[in-house]
């Protein structure tokens, strides 16, 4: 960084010269990069665009589980299956702020399976089966045998181009 | 019981056996699609691994290893921008991929295991249910993580 900003960082009057080089200073703020740093006089502030990050707790499930399966966005997200004490069929949906249960649950309850795909149009596969099921937002139908049955196995993809590997046999 | 090394991938019709996994690995965590998946930790048995595995379309190759062994957790994003967070001890700590390496981020509020995570991007993922304490408690609980460019004051320390 190079160049002066006049001695009034600290003072509310007083003008501040632009440096030939290093800081802008302006009235307002720019559009964001990472790294960027400019004089604001509005603000009488020093500035710096910097990537922050937050965990927040957001709305809950409608019913307590573990082992579920999860799809899509955090914007149209999907939950289904899982342990809440014996495995369960539950499918929920989010849609950026709360879930809401939904009537289309799996056909067969499972936990420990896998999935892939979007709120939409999701494959869920395994869960101590070699069978999976496929949701269209809706309901729930089956879908294609896997090669081999299996529950801890992981997934991604899409409803159509799916992955799936590993687990427990 | 045995674990599985086995890779399917799926049509919307037909699952079709594909290369296996480098080593066999169960209940570990995934990011990314067909043509460029990343498989996260997981456990042999005994013991939980830190190793992950990037997947090709065709093959598996070894990817970069978490700062901590992990098992039963949840992730999201894709090969080159996924989060990992959780582990089977409902430890709070949370690591980035970036194709290459982890590095840690901020830990989630409260730590679970058995939860699952969504979203597409490292910046920008849902971790949701769960259990914490014993394996007999079934959260309802949903963090969400994010990431934002923001404009931050420079103060005097």
């Amino acid at each position: 960084m190079s160049g002066t900003v006049s001695n009034n960082i600290s003072q509310s009057s007083g003008s501040i010269t632009e440096p030939s080089g290093g800081v802008e200073i302006r009235s307002d703020d720019p559009t964001l990069s990472e790294g960027l740093m400019w004089y604001n006089t509005s603000a009488n502030t020093l500035k710096v665009a910097r990537t922050v990050s937050a965990w927040e707790t957001v709305g809950a499930l409608n019913t307590g589980v573990y082992a579920n399966c999860g799809s899509g966005t955090t914007t149209a997200g999907l939950s289904f299956g899982g342990y809440t004490g014996s495995n369960t069929d539950e499918t929920e949906e989010w849609n950026g702020t709360a879930w809401t249960d939904t009537s289309g649950n799996l056909a067969s309850a499972r936990r420990d399976h896998g999935s892939a795909g979007t709120q939409t149009a999701t494959v869920a596969f395994g869960g101590g089966t070699n069978s999976s099921e496929e949701y269209n937002g809706t309901s729930w139908s089956s879908g294609g045998t896997l090669n081999e049955s299996v529950s801890q196995t992981k997934g991604g993809g899409t409803l159509t181009a799916a992955l799936r590997f590993g687990g427990e046999t | 019981m045995a674990d599985s090394a086995k890779t399917e991938e799926y049509n919307g019709t037909t699952w079709v056996d594909a290369n296996d996994l480098t080593a066999a690995k169960r209940d570990g965590g995934s990011a990314g699609t067909q043509t460029a998946g990343l498989a996260i930790c997981g456990q042999p048995s005994p013991g939980q691994q830190q190793v992950c595995y990037e997947y090709d379309g065709t093959n598996w190759s070894t990817g970069g290893s978490t700062a901590t062994a992990r098992h039963q957790m949840g992730a999201w994003g894709i090969q080159t921008d996924a989060v990992v967070a959780g582990t089977s001890a409902y430890a709070a700590t949370c690591e980035e991929y970036d194709g290459s390496s982890w590095s840690n981020i901020d830990n989630m509020p409260t730590g679970k295991s058995y939860s699952e995570g969504l979203g597409n991007t490292s910046s920008d993922g849902l971790y949701h249910g769960g259990s914490h304490t014993n394996s007999s408690t079934y959260l309802d609980t949903t963090y969400k993580y994010s990431t934002a460019l923001t404009a931050r004051s420079v103060t005097a320390s």
